[in-house]
């Protein structure tokens, strides 16, 4: 390692004179800096005003060369010694003594502020060697960020116990469980025909339900289809000044061929980027993505923050990691694929504004870009255009609990504090702290602005992400009737009726599905007697109703909807769900064995295999 | 506070419709179609074993279960209990509506003066016919539909294709109207393409110099047309499914003997006023038309109203249009049941001609539209009162009259005559395609056996082993030579037979009893 002379150049200097940076953008950083005290490397990296590529090759043409100080040996004595918000702000890091000196890795190698307190510090010479934010950020992480990667991890288990997904199962479930299947079997000993027949009693009753449910749901949600919850005129009257601080949080994991596409994305955003606090979430262990960030040669409008390794090592986990470093006052979350509407937060803000103090979340849609791939992601922008433009309209009106959505949810970040933030320990957190924000009495409102995502068009791919979610809910509805009277004393009644069809139900459905087609199909082949014994006349009558208007209604409102984004040519696909739903119950069963066997386990979903990606710089609709 | 008084109103309907149809049914008056729902809901819940599939899976199926919550503590009230329910959900919709486009207050006077005065539609709420559920169905469609013409939010395409699906298990008839409105979709989709100001030609135009525009336009008339058909397709097969699965003949509905139109065809020919309308379209449509002129005048007035708008107009016309086809073919009987809906559907066409801006001069238009009711009131009236159908004019006699001569006085002398001699535990055989009536009166179907139980066909053979008392048709009536019991004894009303005892004769039924017989059912 080369330590040059300093003061000869400075790396401002150098980017002034290559033109990367220019007077009026000099003076943007000046006036950010004096109000903030940020360093000149973090305020050009982070806002976008240089690219990584960019200031790698001004520092190198000073005469210093890259490390990657990921693999350099750490003394984690000398790196305490200075407080780690304070590093990430210089984006220098010392990392050992060395023949009497102090090595110190600097992203700018001519920051002479920093260089002055380390010396000081230490009392001692100090040697420079160059390495981009990305691994300064790693190391300080890495070493530094442990312990607060613990109240990550415990926050939402210490102040609210009973809430977290930490135990699938609580003794006292245990024993509930247990005690129905101890009585269900001596009861079928007794007398199995009637025991049958309850069952199939129940399984009717309770499908007849979720369908009547659910088609209430979308027909409360369709009539507000053309409804814009922010208008324009709202938008052109906000002003930047009014704007507050927003962060931005983006948890990857292995998305090297994605990272870019996502940070030029989010650089697309239409908000003042000094209000922007864009936290890249990237796990320690994750070199792929961190080596990828190096490589990009745009300027983006992102930080990165490194999730220090601690089980579970879940999404939920991360986010609640970057809620511990956001600055804003508004928060909320994309994933790697995300292409939000541009205008997406400015319009949060203005209906956070509008709304009452009890609605501390917003909850865009989601809908995808490569809808037309193939049959799988016709299916899937067929149920997420049902979902997200019917259903969850419709939970709204109907003043019920709104499980959340993976992203775009925009949250009052304070609100989300006091919530504890996301459960690491649940699989769809999202849809777990949709639950715990009703209960507590907080409310969620629907926004009209979409975040287009990738559809998965693997089928296996789809499987893994499907059980997860599953798997979530069935986690958060073991989790929310804990205490099932101390939900309805705080949700009423008819919060407990959504969690009991919704959150219950969906999971339900998916898994009495293939059993129920299985009697059916075999009765049709054999029209068997036996089977008849079972059903009961108006057993019956319950199931024909169910499989002729349950099924048509439930493929007639996934008819309805493709009007609102006039996806019209998806409309003859929702005739196609019953294949569909061989699917969805193929995903519950693996998600019931493995809420038995791994709960915790996150299924990662491979992003980047559309073929839209790779081809064409794509548009949302 | 809105909402409480439109149940308020909603009762204020119920009771009003209620009342009529208990001062006619206390006058003596009797639907023919009531008291077979009745009978019909009885097998279903009371009878042995009580199943939905003992209504037979020939006759739509939405009428019976209309009536089934009435059935255990008021059956001879229930259809019109269904009825005057049915109707004053209907006023509730409607209102509802009314209220949401700010309608001017005298839109709410003619509706309130169509539902009290027009006689078709005290028939149609009052008589224990279950035409209301096909009225109410098909108005709430238009409703809807030209909803959706208005604000194309797809809410109310969905609701509008779920009342077309309902309507297949309600009237049958509906096949006939469906291809009009086939055509008239498509000129749905291209006026809410289009836009208001722009015209056919200049949609033509773009039509064929822009693909994607095109694509784009039919793209959306499939959609629409899936939203629409798929539900009465979906009813259709879900009926043949039943029937397949209850009977063993997915069209079983439509080959059975007692077959909904092979009756209507039979009733047909054996009228010579329909018979001159069967293969005749230039007579089927002078006298729809005429009908419609007479019973509903406004309807002609909407039209010219909506003259220059293509849906709106073919829209309309579809359940004319299906009254000519079906006339056509001779499967209608031109009664007042499919006319009475053409006077909400003016009413509705009124609301949205309105609230569409088509009527500049709303005063006027009301104005003429409060004559031409009042014309169909007095027309309503006329036609009921010397209509060829008893079930008609005896109803209007009924409650303008007083006390008229029971349509069913037989049946029920029978029906009570029963319940006089008959033990619980005792058996009674009848065939239920004439004396449905019988068993309605009487109100336990569980004495009889009937040809929904498969015992009856062995029962019928020998009537005098195995049942206590025989009820037979008499064969020289009119449908009387169907009667099985009858067919299967040797004409058993006129001859007698070894065993049997003749207890009660009338002109309809005579009744014998068994003098020895072996006991094959145990009651309990």
């Amino acid at each position: 390692m080369m330590l040059p002379e300093i003061g000869r150049y400075s790396v401002r200097e150098i980017l002034i004179e290559r033109g990367i940076l220019s007077e009026r953008e000099m003076d943007e950083i000046k006036k950010f800096k004096n109000e903030t005290g940020w360093s000149f490397a973090k305020i050009c990296l982070t806002f976008g005003f240089v690219s990584r590529k960019k200031w790698t090759e001004a520092v190198e043409g000073l005469g210093y060369k890259i490390v990657d100080i990921k693999k350099e040996r750490v003394d984690p004595k000398i790196i305490s010694y200075l407080n780690m918000l304070v590093m990430e702000q210089y984006l220098g890091v010392p990392l050992r003594k060395e023949n009497g000196k102090v090595i110190v890795a600097m992203c700018d190698p001519t920051d002479i502020e920093f260089i002055e307190m380390a010396k000081r510090i230490f009392k001692t010479e100090v040697d420079i060697i160059f390495a981009i934010d990305v691994d300064i950020v790693w190391v300080l992480h890495k070493y530094l960020g442990p312990p607060f990667c613990r109240i990550a991890i415990y926050n939402l288990l210490w102040n609210d116990p009973d809430r977290s997904a930490v135990l699938t199962f609580t003794p006292r479930q245990i024993a509930i469980i247990l005690v129905i299947i101890t009585a269900y079997l001596a009861y079928f000993s007794f007398n199995p025909t009637d025991a049958i027949i309850l069952i199939n009693i129940i399984i009717g009753l309770l499908y007849l339900l979720t369908i009547l449910f659910k088609f209430t749901l979308t027909i409360v949600g369709a009539r507000y289809e053309l409804h814009e919850t922010v208008t324009e005129e709202e938008l052109k009257k906000l002003t930047d000044e009014e704007l507050p601080i927003y962060t931005v949080l983006l948890p990857v994991y292995k998305e090297p061929k994605v990272i870019k596409k996502l940070v030029e994305n989010i650089s697309r955003l239409d908000y003042p980027k000094f209000k922007l606090d864009v936290k890249l979430l990237l796990e320690e262990d994750d070199f792929e993505t961190i080596n990828a960030i190096r490589e990009i040669d745009l300027p983006t409008v992102f930080e990165p923050l490194v999730v220090p390794y601690g089980e579970p090592k879940t999404k939920p986990k991360a986010c609640d990691y970057g809620l511990l470093f956001a600055r804003g006052e508004y928060l909320t979350i994309y994933d790697a694929e995300d292409i939000p509407e541009v205008d997406q937060l400015k319009k949060a803000i203005i209906l956070f504004q509008k709304l009452p103090d009890e609605y501390i979340c917003i909850q865009c849609a989601l809908n995808y870009y490569n809808a037309e791939e193939n049959l799988l992601t016709r299916m899937f922008t067929l149920e997420y255009s049902y979902w997200f433009d019917y259903m969850l309209p419709g939970l709204d009106r109907l003043g019920l609990p709104i499980p959340l959505g993976g992203t775009s949810n925009h949250f009052k970040k304070d609100k989300l504090e006091e919530l504890a933030g996301w459960d690491p320990f649940n699989v769809t957190e999202d849809a777990d702290l949709g639950l715990r924000a009703y209960a507590k009495g907080y409310k969620v409102a629907i926004l009209t602005s979409t975040t287009y995502e990738e559809a998965n068009k693997a089928i296996k791919n789809w499987i893994r992400q499907r059980s997860r979610w599953i798997k979530g809910y069935m986690q958060s509805y073991l989790v929310h009737m804990r205490h099932p009277i101390e939900f309805i004393k705080k949700s009423g009644l008819k919060g407990f009726l959504g969690l009991q069809l919704f959150i219950g139900g969906t999971p339900f459905t998916f898994l009495a599905n293939p059993i129920l087609w299985i009697v059916f199909i075999t009765w049709l082949l054999t029209k068997s007697e036996i089977i008849k014994e079972f059903f009961p006349d108006w057993v019956m009558y319950v199931s024909i109703f169910n499989l002729l208007f349950g099924n048509g209604i439930v493929i007639y409102m996934n008819m309805m909807s493709v009007f609102r984004r006039k996806l019209y040519t998806l409309l003859p696909f929702a005739l196609l769900n019953p294949l569909y739903w061989i699917l969805h119950s193929i995903a519950a069963y693996k998600a019931l064995w493995q809420l038995i066997s791994n709960p915790f386990y996150w299924e990662k979903t491979e992003h980047g295999i559309s073929e839209f990606l790779k081809t064409e710089h794509h548009k949302p609709r | 506070m809105k909402y409480i008084k439109l149940v308020i109103l909603g009762l204020l309907t119920f009771y009003f419709y209620l009342l009529i149809g208990l001062l006619a049914s206390s006058n003596g008056y009797k639907h023919p179609e009531g008291i077979f729902l009745i009978e019909k809901g009885l097998l279903a819940l009371k009878g042995n074993p009580p199943r939905l599939e003992n209504t037979g899976l020939i006759y739509p199926p939405l009428p019976f279960y209309a009536i089934f919550p009435f059935i255990p503590f008021a059956p001879l009230a229930s259809p019109f209990l269904a009825s005057s329910l049915g109707m004053s959900a209907f006023v509730i919709f409607i209102t509802y509506r009314l209220l949401k486009k700010q309608h001017k207050p005298i839109l709410f006077v003619l509706l309130f003066l169509s539902l009290t005065l027009n006689p078709l539609l005290l028939y149609a709420g009052s008589s224990g016919s279950s035409i209301h559920l096909y009225l109410t169905s098909i108005v709430a469609f238009y409703t809807l539909i030209f909803e959706y013409y208005s604000k194309p939010i797809s809410f109310y395409l969905a609701l509008s294709g779920v009342l077309l699906g309902l309507i297949v298990l309600i009237r049958y008839e509906i096949i006939f109207i469906l291809p009009t409105l086939f055509f008239a979709t498509v000129l749905l989709s291209i006026e809410t393409t289009i836009g208001r100001e722009v015209k056919f030609s200049e949609f033509f135009k773009l039509i064929k110099e822009l693909p994607a525009y095109r694509k784009t336009f039919f793209r959306k008339t499939f959609a629409i047309y899936l939203m629409l058909f798929v539900p009465p397709t979906l009813a259709f097969v879900s009926w043949v499914y039943l029937n397949w699965i209850f009977t063993s003949n997915p069209f079983n509905f439509l080959e059975s003997p007692y077959a909904y139109f092979r009756t209507l065809k039979t009733y047909a020919l054996l009228n010579p006023y329909l018979l001159e309308l069967k293969s005749n379209i230039f007579k089927d449509f002078i006298e729809v038309a005429k009908n419609i002129l007479l019973l509903s005048p406004m309807f002609f007035y909407i039209l010219f109203i909506f003259r220059k708008k293509p849906f709106y107009t073919f829209a309309l016309l579809a359940p004319a249009f299906g009254l000519i086809i079906s006339s056509y073919f001779g499967l209608s009987m031109m009664t007042i049941d499919f006319f009475a809906s053409f006077i909400l559907i003016s009413f509705i066409g009124l609301m949205y001609a309105i609230s569409e801006g088509l009527v500049k001069k709303h005063n006027l238009a009301i104005t003429v539209y409060i004559i031409l009711l009042t014309f169909s009131i007095y027309t309503g009236f006329k036609k009921l009162y010397n209509s060829i159908y008893p079930e008609e004019n005896l109803f209007i006699k009924a409650l303008i009259e007083g006390k008229t001569n029971e349509t069913f006085k037989e049946d029920i002398e029978c029906a009570q005559f029963l319940k006089q001699v008959a033990k619980p535990d005792e058996t009674i055989i009848i065939d239920d395609s004439n004396g449905y009536p019988v068993v309605a009166f009487y109100g336990d179907p569980k004495n009889f056996i009937l040809p929904y139980q498969y015992e009856f066909y062995s029962v019928v053979q020998t009537p005098e082993v195995y049942a206590d008392y025989i009820v037979v048709y008499n064969p020289d009536r009119f449908e009387g030579a169907r009667d099985i019991i009858n067919v299967k004894n040797g004409n058993i009303f006129h001859k007698g037979k070894e065993g049997l005892e003749l207890i009660f004769s009338s002109e309809k039924w005579r009744v014998f009893k068994s003098q020895g017989k072996f006991k094959i059912f145990v009651k309990g």
